[in-house]
């Protein structure tokens, strides 16, 4: 039973792939941009829903409010679970190159429906901000990670496409 | 060779995303009575109580002592849903899910009481450096707290990742790569622990070698010596004169400490270094009326 080795597959990878994402070029050359492309994404939706926002680096601006998008909101947590889980299983290289660059694109795009909820709740609910902000996204978003790991690796799985030995 | 895999039914993945929805809808039903009830603020004290243990037991600067306003890291939320994955997962037995439950509220609550150790010691290291302008973190420390900070904030969300995947019923029935052998796994994490230790041991030296770590014993020195506290103060002293601090007053002052015990031919030496740093016409004159007080031999 390859359980116990894809687990610590993948406690390696998140371990890894978490200094990778902490260290400070990463931050600034990785990190930081794809945190203002979720600004300015969540920005641009939340203008065709009829919210007056604006993105300036990682803050999005709305009426006299704003919210700064932070390690934790932008995504990458629940990228990197996803992506060590996919690399963690023995799946083909080309198979997890397709999980992980699918799994960006999902998780980019879940985190943008999240970011714009936000905005909303924090403009006409402010008072449930910290709920949804807190005790519903950061768990959605490791959920969707998950779901999207396993949809994948039982895509993988039915097809028999598990690396051999 | 391809693997053996026990194909998952087409229905496993909706099953399973309805399960984890289920557990999110538990968990937020939970939310009211969890923050009502004081069980939320009871937890954060517990974790603020054990990570003060921690600080206090491994500080290398005896500065902090209690932080009962500490706010760290909002993540209780792995508590509930962990509760709620292992309620709603009913196609593995109780045994196996309490099993599975305790473990990841152990891992969890490790996990954040390591986190609030981490925020302690960047607050009160930026706090430090605002009111008295030394250096308790240095840059690099500053830097690797924080990493420590942002990996374990990962590996919680890691726990509730994993925890999803044991309650699952997906298996991954794989046997075309075993698991590695438990005496692999034990060469490894006593290569690491090795490692670890070794690397931490070299950076302590390395540490205690850098002006600012010394400049630090010595302001720490001054706190002290200020509160009355000799002890300490001598202490911190010690360490910065060991580190050879530049600083006079530290001389100075383990000068006075040691005339206080009667141990004056010490206390000349160290006047004698604070008069070779201490280089201007009020640190002279401090030593020598010092100088004037000691008894002569």
């Amino acid at each position: 039973m390859s359980g116990r080795r894809f687990l610590l597959l993948f406690v390696v990878y998140v371990a890894a792939g978490g200094f990778v994402l902490s260290l400070p070029w990463v931050e600034q050359s990785l990190v930081a941009p794809w945190t203002r492309l979720n600004a300015r994404g969540t920005a641009a939706i939340a203008r065709v829903l009829g919210i007056d926002a604006e993105a300036h680096g990682a803050d999005v601006f709305y009426g006299w409010g704003s919210l700064r998008i932070v390690v934790g909101c932008n995504g990458v947590e629940a990228l990197l679970i996803l992506t060590s889980a996919v690399l963690a299983f023995p799946a083909p290289w080309r198979q997890r190159a397709l999980g992980v660059t699918a799994g960006t694109v999902a998780i980019l795009g879940v985190n943008l429906v999240r970011l714009v909820n936000l905005v909303v709740v924090a403009k006409v609910a402010p008072t449930w901000l910290p709920v949804f902000h807190v005790y519903v996204w950061q768990v959605l978003i490791v959920l969707v990670a998950v779901s999207l790991f396993l949809t994948w690796g039982t895509y993988v799985a039915r097809r028999g496409r598990i690396a051999g030995a | 060779m391809r693997a053996a895999v026990a194909s998952p039914a087409p229905s496993v993945v909706p099953r399973e995303i309805a399960r984890v929805a289920a557990a999110l809808a538990i968990s937020l039903l939970l939310l009211p009575l969890w923050r009502g009830s004081g069980a939320s603020e009871a937890y954060r004290r517990g974790v603020v109580f054990a990570a003060e243990r921690v600080v206090l037991a491994t500080q290398h600067f005896p500065l902090l002592a209690s932080f009962p306003d500490l706010r760290p890291p909002e993540s209780d939320f792995v508590v509930l849903l962990a509760a709620a994955l292992t309620a709603v997962s009913i196609g593995i037995g109780r045994r196996r899910r309490t099993a599975l439950l305790l473990v990841a509220l152990v891992v969890t609550a490790s996990l954040q009481v390591l986190a609030a150790v981490a925020t302690i010691h960047l607050e009160s290291a930026r706090e430090m450096e605002r009111s008295h302008g030394f250096l308790v973190l240095l840059p690099a420390e500053f830097l690797a707290v924080g990493q420590a900070k942002m990996m374990l904030y990962y590996a919680q969300l890691a726990v509730v990742f994993a925890l999803v995947l044991a309650t699952s019923a997906w298996r991954f029935a794989l046997t075309a790569r075993g698991a590695p052998s438990s005496r692999r796994v034990l060469t490894a994490a006593a290569a690491l622990l090795l490692l670890s230790t070794a690397s931490w041991i070299a950076w302590g030296r390395l540490r205690e070698a850098d002006a600012r770590h010394v400049a630090a014993h010595a302001q720490i020195g001054h706190l002290f010596w200020v509160k009355r506290d000799d002890a300490v103060a001598e202490e911190q002293y010690r360490i910065a004169i060991a580190g050879r601090t530049t600083d006079p007053e530290a001389y100075f002052n383990l000068a006075g400490i040691e005339a206080k015990r009667g141990r004056f031919d010490d206390a000349g030496r160290l006047l004698r270094r604070c008069a070779e740093l201490g280089a201007d016409p009020v640190w002279a004159a401090r030593v020598n009326r010092a100088f004037a007080l000691l008894p002569r031999s």
